[in-house]
């Protein structure tokens, strides 16, 4: 028991150096929106400087100035120093970096702190050489018996200090004016300003600080950080972002309890693991990493939420994709390329070309997950490392290609694993939970002795029906067969990733990207498409690590760990991650690859090559975020388009009306049927306020019913409620089909749809493909496999008639982005109608049209009524509410306080006290006195 | 997975960071102007006229792992051959320079570089992703040559690689040896989580300290360790000597050890350079092992005293503070190259790759540089390694932190031989 007790204490010191990083990190992104993964390598130098100080030497973290003799630093003038360093560090990150990709993608910043960290890795490596350096004790020694356990006492100054001082962070965090604004900026910039502070203010201070408040705790921590090297060093982060996840990335306090209990439960696990028998074998290696990050996976996973709610970030905010046309002369042509540069070539620069083609499948796997739908994977390498050592466990017992389709496909598999967390956790925190699982991957099974030998791990070369396709052969370190192998599987993969993003799978894929809340209203099964996404991306990614492994002729488990998943994102990224051709680039410049041995013999870096390519990520992501492919894209298409006739505008969709002075009247014949949705007692619940209290409706086949109410009535939480984005209890029918344990996706799909306040419109679509989407769900998956076959396939009848109903026909090319207001709303209106709905809810859709538009609306709103569609519309704008609804439903507070038709409704005397007031309204008499039952309405 | 090859290959820091009162980084580069030097013997010049030999050395230099002192030592031991050993049979001994950042990608990159410049050996500085070196040059016809194999991959690669001093698996096992001899019963042996270390354990040092009728446990810790919790891990089992086999962490593990109460003796592998930053009562019962005389050394052998000029002389115009036993590891494998080179280049001639592959198998002499004793490639001294040498010399260090060889060395491991 003592010593449980005693790793307990010594958990707790080891809790306190990863605290002090996770508070970094948490406020960080608090203030910045960045994942400070360098935020370790950022502490090394002032740890560094302060070595160096009690040494008697000012070293600074510059490469080309010399060191000044200072003589015998009192310490805590060199702790002060130290940490006067780390702040300045912190502001030019703030200033050079940081600022300028303030409303970047959270991608770009992930590449950026990726640099950051190269750099400093480099610039600590060159200043303060590579040598691991012991730390100096700085708190006070000896050791205090607790409980009959001897304690150092250097830990114990340590906890305290640690506890003392964050607990001062986070209450100037919670309590300040700055505190609040950075809490505000990360919720959105504007309401910063309220606290009359800008984000740069905010920006600097928080790089400053966080960088302080690090370095201090790990200056003075003393050994407990371990030896101080600037190979190891930077790896210090990986628990510290497992102790940020725990906060999700947001509390403070939670972020010091967490990294506390991590500390603690991976110095209980070591303590047991090394000294109890009882302990499996297999399950020592890299356990104490990779155990607290699987429970903080697993937690976050069942805290998480499978659709982001109201309030939560759904932008994608990635470039544009740049979709492949596939035209049989382009792929031939790009094919003859390849040849030719590979029959061209010899000795390392066909090494080089073979190598980039491997390469640009793992960079290819990152752009249909990443570009294509948005999620943010750091364990492609890892992914492709897995496929490696099936390949060579497998050894000569199956023949190639089986073998490679074998190992490719157990890379899928790991993928889909991976993947699960992706179902609930969204954006950066998906990033590091993906860190994660690389670390797993390559502490569990990578470098598991139980499963990889330490020596031999060889590939068989391949061979086809006798014929030797193996990689080199005698002095020839290149053969041409293997080229083309290797290129042929290129080419049918860049063909069939090509066609999945121009066919449906595509469509989807982007729609989910651009808003996850809207896809999933259309009927997209979300979880089942991510899950198909990192399938399809592992076994790409799996192609490339066994095209990998054979070109090396055995498994080189360190060429797929944690940090080369790191530079394959990065470099995906810069070179375009939205575009195969990005992919092919991001393969020529991957390490190995055309350009590498260019560089390595003809420019002699040497130990500067580091360094240049840190600073070469950060620049590149400053000065071109959309990448090297991107760019070229999009300079082509500036150019075409300076040379092409010019586009008219986006015609107003209310020209019919806007000549007329007053509502032109509807001969639209509507049939009202039978009810289609009725709901019983619909409760929604947020924490201890009831937003929506026992709300019972009915709507008819072809009826438009209200439901109005003042604002915060819980109107919105009702159709969230119906629709499956809210939790809550009660029962909801349609036609008889009970949906309220149904998933949202799947509402939709049974005929329960509804449109969005803000639009929530695709931006990454056309406004055809916006409504197409929406008519191409279900079967997800086996939908991937057609697509990559048969791509191109007519639109359905149904989304014609949705685009010509709401008279979108001339702007089916523009993105909705491109269109006025109301014309948005058509398309958000074509997109429910496309989906062909039973019912249909309409959220505010009137909201922003001037009264010209609203009347149009009101005359699409009755023709698509008259197709037999129930309509239940919530809106303010009285005028549409009173002149096109059969019915009204009033609610307040959450209840409901009125139902029946418009007349009696407005003559209400409880509507009229608590919402309508003395206002008057001119209904045109189109829809009034409708009754419930079959009965022809209109006029 | 590259920090487990940081933290695996970081053995070779026991075996190159070597400095300080064996030469630190800071020193005053005592090996490069020893007191009472002798002057250099006259020698003879490599003739210009004759095509170059062409070598490829690759060495850890630019990534987060610099050894870029190796390769100073190793350009001097080429320039000492040329300008004094008359190079290779006359030829002079050219190296094509590789530089390599411990990824498997920059070893096979150097790798298809010796292929394609023709070189006739691959000789090896210190490099973490050598093992993916192994099928460009196996492929090839071309051998590898080094002082010692860093990596897994390099040490079991018999027939195709060659190292001139004791294999890892000897040094395991001295360690075990010598504490047996300092009446150890119970060994803790701490070592860096990675699979190497696993495979080592059970197939060398388990397996040895049942033949000594040892108690051992091992420990692994991952990197970037806190010492003070691993430490207690350690000492929870209650041993009564600790072998550590975790490189340049040692230099907070013996500490944290001695800090925790243990009096024990500890192995702290080759890492002298600890010995200056650290208190004399904490060096108490260290061992230090040591695979060459180093510079600092008293009572080096008059043979091995004319190694130590040529290399200070050869070194001298080196910057004031670089790591001596790192240039005196590239140093000595430099001449490892070049006589091998001479020996197989008598017999046959002109030199290729298949006839130094050919060549190497049975090559045998009676002395290293640095060494008193000798070295036989026909047959590995550890069973299932490329070593070629064998003896590890283990020492302690003193009140004034000098190194004392204990009695009795180098250690004889022939109880413990598989």
């Amino acid at each position: 028991m003592s010593e449980i007790l005693l790793f307990l204490v010594l958990g707790l010191g080891v809790g306190a150096v990863y605290a002090a990083l996770t508070l970094g990190v948490v406020l960080t992104y608090q203030g910045t929106g960045m994942i400070n993964f360098a935020a370790a390598a950022m502490a090394a130098v002032p740890m560094y400087v302060y070595e160096e100080l009690r040494h008697g030497r000012l070293t600074l973290p510059v490469p080309w100035l010399p060191s000044f003799d200072v003589g015998e630093t009192p310490t805590w003038s060199a702790v002060a120093i130290a940490v006067a360093v780390a702040g300045l560090l912190g502001a030019l990150t703030e200033l050079a970096v940081s600022r300028p990709l303030r409303k970047a993608p959270p991608l770009a910043k992930v590449v950026a702190a990726v640099g950051i960290l190269l750099t400093l890795q480099a610039v600590v490596g060159l200043k303060y050489g590579t040598v691991p350096l012991l730390r100096s004790v700085t708190l006070p020694q000896g050791v205090v018996e607790l409980s009959g356990v001897n304690v150092a006492k250097d830990r114990l100054w340590l906890v305290g200090i640690t506890l003392v001082l964050s607990v001062a962070l986070a209450v100037w965090f919670k309590r300040s004016r700055m505190g609040l604004a950075i809490q505000a900026s990360a919720e959105n910039e504007r309401a910063a300003g309220f606290a009359r502070l800008s984000p740069n203010v905010t920006g600097l201070v928080t790089w400053t600080v966080s960088s302080m408040f690090t370095a201090l705790i790990l200056v003075l921590a003393g050994p407990a950080t371990g030896t101080l090297s600037p190979s190891t060093m930077p790896l210090l982060v990986v628990p510290a972002l497992a102790g940020a996840l725990v906060a999700r990335l947001s509390s403070l306090t939670v972020s010091l309890a967490g990294a506390l209990t991590l500390g603690v439960v991976q110095s209980e696990l070591q303590y047991l693991s090394q000294t109890k028998d009882w302990w499996p074998d297999w399950a020592k290696q890299g356990l104490t990493n990779v155990v607290p990050f699987v429970v903080i996976v697993v937690a976050l996973f069942v805290l998480g939420r499978a659709i982001p709610t109201r309030g939560d970030d759904v932008r994608s905010s990635l470039p544009a994709v740049l979709i492949p046309r596939n035209r049989p002369r382009t792929v031939a042509l790009w094919s003859a390329v390849g040849l030719a540069g590979l029959a061209l070539t010899s000795g390392t620069y066909r090494f080089g070309v073979i190598t980039s083609l491997a390469v640009s499948l793992i960079a290819l796997s990152l752009v249909l997950l990443t570009g294509m739908l948005g999620q943010i994977s750091l364990a492609q390498a890892a992914f492709a490392g897995v496929a490696g050592i099936v390949l060579s466990k497998l050894g000569d017992s199956v023949p190639f290609p089986l073998s490679l389709f074998i190992a490719a496909t157990l890379a899928a598999v790991a993928g889909v694993f991976v993947g699960i967390p992706a179902l609930r956790i969204r954006g950066a925190q998906l990033a590091v939970v993906t860190l994660a699982a690389a670390l797993t991957l390559q502490d569990f099974v990578i470098a598991n002795p139980k499963l990889v030998s330490a020596t031999a791990n060889l590939i068989p070369d391949p061979e086809i029906f006798g014929w030797d396709l193996s990689v080199r052969g005698g002095q020839s370190i290149a053969r041409l067969p293997f080229g083309v192998l290797v290129l042929v599987i290129v080419v049918v993969a860049f063909v069939c990733v090509g066609n999945l993003m121009r066919a449906g799978t595509g469509r989807t894929m982007l729609a989910i990207r651009s808003n996850e809340r809207a896809a999933a209203a259309i009927g997209i099964n979300v979880p089942r498409v991510k899950l198909a996404a990192f399938a399809a991306s592992s076994f790409l990614a799996g192609l490339g690590g066994g095209l990998i492994g054979y070109s090396r002729g055995q498994l080189s488990a360190e060429s797929f760990g944690v940090f080369i998943g790191l530079s394959f994102l990065a470099v995906a990224y810069l070179q375009g991650i939205t575009s195969v051709s990005g992919a092919l680039l991001a393969g020529i410049s991957a390490s190995l690859g055309v350009v590498y041995v260019f560089m390595d013999r003809n420019l002699h870096l040497g130990s500067y090559y580091m360094l240049i390519t840190g600073v070469s990520l950060i620049l590149t992501v400053l000065f071109n975020p959309i990448g090297i492919a991107g760019k070229t894209r999009s300079d082509y298409e500036k150019a075409r388009a300076r040379f092409a006739p010019r586009r008219s505008p986006a015609k107003p969709a209310v020209r019919a009306v806007e000549s007329g002075s007053g509502p032109a009247p509807v001969t639209t014949r509507r049939q009202i049927g039978d009810v289609t949705l009725s709901t019983r007692g619909i409760t929604v619940r947020y924490g201890g306020v009831e937003a929506v209290s026992n709300i019972d409706i009915e709507v008819r086949a072809g009826e438009i019913v209200g439901l109005i109410g003042p604002n915060g009535a819980g109107k919105t939480s009702f159709v969230d409620a119906l629709t499956g984005f809210a939790r809550s209890s009660g029962q909801v029918e349609l036609a008889g089909d009970r949906l309220d344990r149904r998933p949202a996706h799947d509402r939709a799909r049974r005929g329960l749809v509804r449109t969005w306040q803000a639009g929530e419109l695709f931006d990454d679509l056309t406004v055809a493909d916006n409504v197409r989407v929406a008519n191409e769900t279900g079967n997800e998956a086996l939908g991937m496999l057609r697509d990559i076959v048969r791509p191109s396939t007519p639109p359905a009848a149904a989304v014609e008639r949705a685009l010509a109903l709401m008279s979108l026909t001339d702007v089916e090319e523009r993105k909705p982005s491109e269109l006025p207001l109301g014309r948005q709303k058509a398309v958000g209106m074509a997109r429910a109608l496309a989906i062909e709905p039973r019912v249909l809810l309409l959220d505010e859709p009137a909201a922003g049209l001037d009264s010209a538009e609203s009347l149009a609306f009101g005359d699409q709103l009755r023709r698509i009524a008259g197709t037999g569609v129930g309509c239940l519309l919530i809106d303010h704008d009285m005028h549409l509410v009173m002149s096109v609804c059969d019915r009204v439903y009033v609610i307040e507070f959450g209840k409901q306080i009125a139902a029946g038709t418009p007349a009696a409704v407005r003559n209400d005397p409880r509507v009229l006290e608590s919402y309508l007031g003395s206002q008057s309204f001119e209904t045109a008499g189109v829809a009034a006195d409708a009754r419930a039952g079959r009965e022809e309405v209109g006029s | 997975m590259r920090t487990s090859k940081i933290a695996a290959g970081i053995a070779f820091a026991a075996l190159l960071a070597v400095s300080s009162a064996c030469g630190s980084d800071d020193s005053d580069d005592s090996s490069a102007a020893p007191s009472g030097r002798a002057a250099l013997p006259s020698g003879t010049a490599a003739d210009g006229s004759m095509n170059p030999v062409t070598v490829g050395f690759h060495n850890l230099e630019g990534g987060s792992i610099s050894l870029a002192d190796v390769r100073l030592g190793f350009e001097a031991g080429v320039k000492y051959v040329n300008e004094h050993l008359g190079g290779v049979n006359g030829h002079p001994l050219k190296a094509i320079a590789c530089k390599t950042d411990g990824t498997p990608e920059a070893s096979v990159n150097c790798a298809n570089q010796f292929v394609e410049q023709k070189a006739v050996l691959a000789v090896q500085g210190a490099d973490f992703g050598a093992d993916a070196m192994l099928p460009v040059l196996k492929s090839a016809g071309l051998a590898e040559l080094g002082s010692f194999p860093l990596t897994p991959g390099m040490d079991t690669a018999v027939g195709d690689a060659y190292f001139m001093q004791g294999s890892a698996e000897e040094g395991y096992a001295a360690n075990l040896v010598q504490l047996k001899k300092l009446s150890a019963s119970k060994v803790a042996v701490v070592m860096v989580d990675n699979p190497t270390s696993h495979e080592t354990y059970d197939k060398v040092i388990s397996p040895a300290a049942v033949k000594l009728g040892l108690e051992t446990k091992v420990f692994y810790v991952p990197a970037q360790s806190d010492w003070t919790v691993q430490s207690a891990t350690v000492l929870a089992w209650g041993p009564d000597a600790i072998s550590t086999y975790v490189a340049a962490d040692a230099l907070a593990a013996v500490p944290a050890f001695r800090s925790a109460g243990f009096s024990g003796h500890i192995t702290a592998g080759s890492n002298t350079e600890i010995i200056p930053q650290l208190d004399p009562s904490v060096l108490d019962k260290v061992l230090f092992s040591a695979p060459y005389y180093l510079p600092e050394f008293a009572d080096i052998p008059a043979e091995v005293r004319g190694d130590i000029d040529a290399f200070a002389e050869y070194t001298s115009g080196l910057p004031k503070d670089g790591s001596v036993t790192q240039r005196q590891t590239g140093f000595y494998t430099a001449l490892m190259a070049a006589q091998l080179l001479r020996d197989v280049g008598t017999k046959t001639d002109p030199l290729t790759a298949e006839v130094v592959h050919a060549g190497v198998k049975t090559w045998k002499g009676d002395r290293q540089p640095f060494r008193t004793n000798g070295w036989d490639c026909s047959k590995p001294s550890w069973p299932g390694t490329t070593a070629c040498g064998t003896g590890n010399v283990y020492a302690t260090p003193g009140a004034d932190r000098t190194l004392a060889p204990l009695p009795d060395q180098p250690v004889d491991i022939s109880a413990v031989l598989p």
